[in-house]
């Protein structure tokens, strides 16, 4: 994985009012961002641009968040990219179907951005340290 | 023990063995200490079984064991015949221990019947079947006994009730056959050992018919094979399963059962044409005989029809309505959880727009403007508390409240949550204290539980006013942890506790103080209980306050130990 100065972060979600929340808190925390509104564009962003981490929506149109996981865990360039899903189904199944598609983390909706900032550094730190 | 679930294959085995060689080992004039000896050993096999395997009842397996048992007196006696020389009679001593075994036996047979069947129905059936198979047996053996005139009256009894009592037992075989449940091997080899008995006894009756001498030809041995399975059958581990305490029932009609109505429908017709085809006359006896029977026969037939064609189509709308309501099912799911989501998104926006301008703007706000947003937060917080409170009320109604369960420790909780709920407490000027008589832990789901004690305490601080107290109160009642939320709230007059539990129930208390609240906190909160097999209760009197008392199960190693007190 390339290491940048400015951690590049994929923001996946089809709601534009989230997208843009997110963004604007890992922008303020010093990060570097790129968003997607689908999941077929999530995919090409993170295959194109492998960013350092993704936060993916689980349900979005196109491709889930679990399917991108799951096709970013496949591929070489990829598969070692930090991915913390966010899900608004509070289903415990939902959690575990994400951890079994090769996610790291998940955050539950609503979320405080405070809270999704910490996680994002802390898996950073992490994939640095490795 | 190995030896006991394989014993069974050794006694069928020296039952082959002993029928197969009965003419070799048996000594010429000796058969009926023989046959006394091999139907002691199936005595001695239905006793060990019961020993060894312990069936849920015993009765059936006694009545089993009863038949070789008086077997064996019958040619006991037989034998002193024999060895004395004396001619043996038509219709003796021996011939009512004989039929008094057949008769445990049928006793056996229906209590199996019984034990796979309704009695109304299997009633019908065995009703059905006897009558088909007397015709037969009329047909062929019975009537001439019967019009025999040179027998003596105790021997044309005698004949009858052998024949009738072999009727009865292919009836009750030929329904056990065609009855639901498991086919183990026990189950298999006593109508099996039943049918042997059944051919020894048409062969021989047959034979004596045909005027040809049964001394000639022995039966003892497919006798003694026959009891020798029965004795199989209890030695097999799967005898403590044949007489079910609660009887197996079928809910899907069995197809097979039908063709043992269409074959008792035809038997009528085709003795009758049979004999038309053979030449002879037709005594009027037999014609009779059958009209009667054949005319009874068609009735039953026809009742149980109607119940079978009848069970064939609720078995259909049954499987047809299950289907829709596993639709439905999967439906409301789809609904729950998209209304999940469609809820949480637009809060998700509203409540973390929210913090980053509480957070980052917050320098650029007004204290007016800070405090408006403080509301709109604080209102978002309950509109979230609402949405999860019924997507948790759906689950539980869906039945799928589902508990991750390991050693919660209950002192901890109990701290945390008034640790939790001390901001509220100071707020209102409510005093807030943690009890702990002693360290508990309960095997339970710890979110769970912290929701539940949540709940109660927040209510507790809902309902008391200001310089109020509420405890929180942790000891353990022998394998039970017990926690009491006291209060000294406005408390409630009993019939307003008999809803508390209820979903979307406010006391009306708690609408004139406009107390905040859906009315499901406390049903959700005995759920929590509920499902962790527990209870909960409530004690209080109007003006006094209020005590919530749960009782939860310890998890088996807790160890007890630190009494302390953490006070507010």
């Amino acid at each position: 994985m390339t290491r940048r100065d400015t951690p590049l972060v994929l923001v996946a979600d089809d709601e534009e009012d989230i997208r843009a929340l997110v963004a604007f808190r890992l922008k303020r925390a010093g990060y570097e961002v790129i968003t997607a509104a689908d999941g077929e564009e999530a995919l090409l962003l993170a295959t194109t641009r492998l960013p350092d981490l993704a936060v993916l929506d689980m349900m979005m149109p196109k491709a889930t968040g679990l399917e991108v996981t799951r096709s970013m865990r496949e591929q070489e360039t990829t598969k070692d990219i930090p991915v913390i899903l966010l899900t608004a189904r509070a289903q415990e199944a939902d959690v575990s179907r994400g951890f079994e598609a090769g996610a790291d983390d998940y955050v539950k909706k609503p979320f405080s951005p405070q809270d999704l900032q910490t996680r994002v550094q802390a898996l950073l730190e992490r994939a640095a340290a490795t | 023990m190995d030896l006991r679930r394989q014993v069974w294959k050794i006694v069928l085995g020296a039952a082959v063995l002993a029928g197969g060689a009965y003419d070799v080992w048996t000594p010429l004039g000796y058969q009926g200490v023989a046959s006394a000896g091999l139907n002691a050993l199936a005595v001695a096999g239905v006793l060990v079984g019961i020993r060894w395997h312990r069936p849920a009842r015993r009765l059936p397996w006694y009545l089993i064991a009863s038949c070789p048992t008086l077997w064996v007196v019958g040619y006991g006696i037989q034998q002193f015949y024999v060895s004395s020389g004396i001619q043996i009679p038509v219709g003796y001593a021996a011939d009512a221990f004989f039929l008094a075994g057949n008769a445990g036996l049928i006793a056996a047979l229906v209590l199996l019947l019984l034990s796979r069947e309704s009695r109304f129905d299997s009633s019908l059936d065995v009703g059905i079947v006897v009558l088909a198979v007397s015709q037969l047996a009329w047909a062929t053996l019975i009537s001439k006994y019967a019009l025999d005139g040179t027998l003596p009256l105790l021997g044309r009894a005698t004949q009858i009730a052998y024949a009738f009592t072999d009727v009865v037992m292919l009836a009750l075989v030929a329904r056990i056959l065609v009855a639901p449940g498991k086919r183990t091997a026990s189950f298999l080899l006593v109508p099996c050992g039943v049918i042997c008995i059944l051919v020894a006894d048409f062969g021989f009756n047959w034979l004596t018919l045909a005027g040809i001498n049964t001394a000639t030809v022995d039966f003892a041995p497919i006798w003694s094979f026959a009891v020798l399975l029965l004795g199989a059958a209890a030695v097999h581990p799967a005898m403590s399963r044949l007489f079910p305490k609660k009887a197996v029932r079928s809910s899907t009609p069995q197809w097979s059962y039908l063709g043992l109505l269409f074959v008792a429908a035809s038997v009528t017709p085709l003795i009758l044409a049979t004999k038309a085809l053979g030449g002879a006359a037709l005594d009027k006896h037999l014609v009779l005989f059958c009209a009667v029977t054949g005319g009874a026969l068609m009735q039953l037939v026809l009742v149980r029809m109607v119940g079978f064609l009848r069970a064939v189509s609720s078995a259909r709308a049954l499987a047809s309505q299950n289907v829709r309501l596993r639709e439905l099912d999967a439906l409301k799911d789809e609904f729950i959880a998209s209304v999940s989501h469609e809820l949480r998104t637009p809060l998700t926006s509203i409540r973390g727009y929210l913090e980053l301008l509480q957070t980052e703007e917050s320098e650029n706000l007004r204290p007016e403007q800070r405090e408006f947003l403080a509301i709109v937060d604080r209102n978002g917080e309950r509109l979230l508390g609402l949405v999860s409170d019924l997507l948790f009320v759906a689950q539980i109604d869906a039945g799928r409240l589902e508990l991750t369960l390991a050693e919660t420790d209950l002192s901890r909780l109990v701290e945390q949550t008034v640790e939790s709920g001390r901001p509220t407490a100071a707020e209102k000027g409510i005093r807030l204290n943690a009890e702990i008589e002693e360290r508990s832990v309960a095997h339970g789901d710890r979110t769970r539980l912290a929701q539940l004690l949540d709940n109660l305490v927040s209510n507790a601080l809902k309902f008391t006013p200001p310089g109020g107290l509420v405890r929180v109160h942790l000891r353990t009642s022998g394998t039970k942890a017990v926690i009491e939320v006291s209060d000294t709230g406005v408390g409630m007059p009993a019939e307003e506790q008999a809803h508390l539990f209820d979903r979307f129930y406010r006391t009306p208390s708690a609408r004139r103080l406009a107390v905040p609240g859906t009315g499901l906190g406390l049903s959700i909160a005995k759920a929590i209980v509920d499902a962790h097999e527990g209870t909960i209760g409530v004690v209080s009197s109007e003006g006094t306050g209020t005590i919530f008392r749960i009782e939860l199960p310890l998890a088996r190693d807790t160890r007890t130990n630190r009494p302390s007190e953490v006070a507010a």
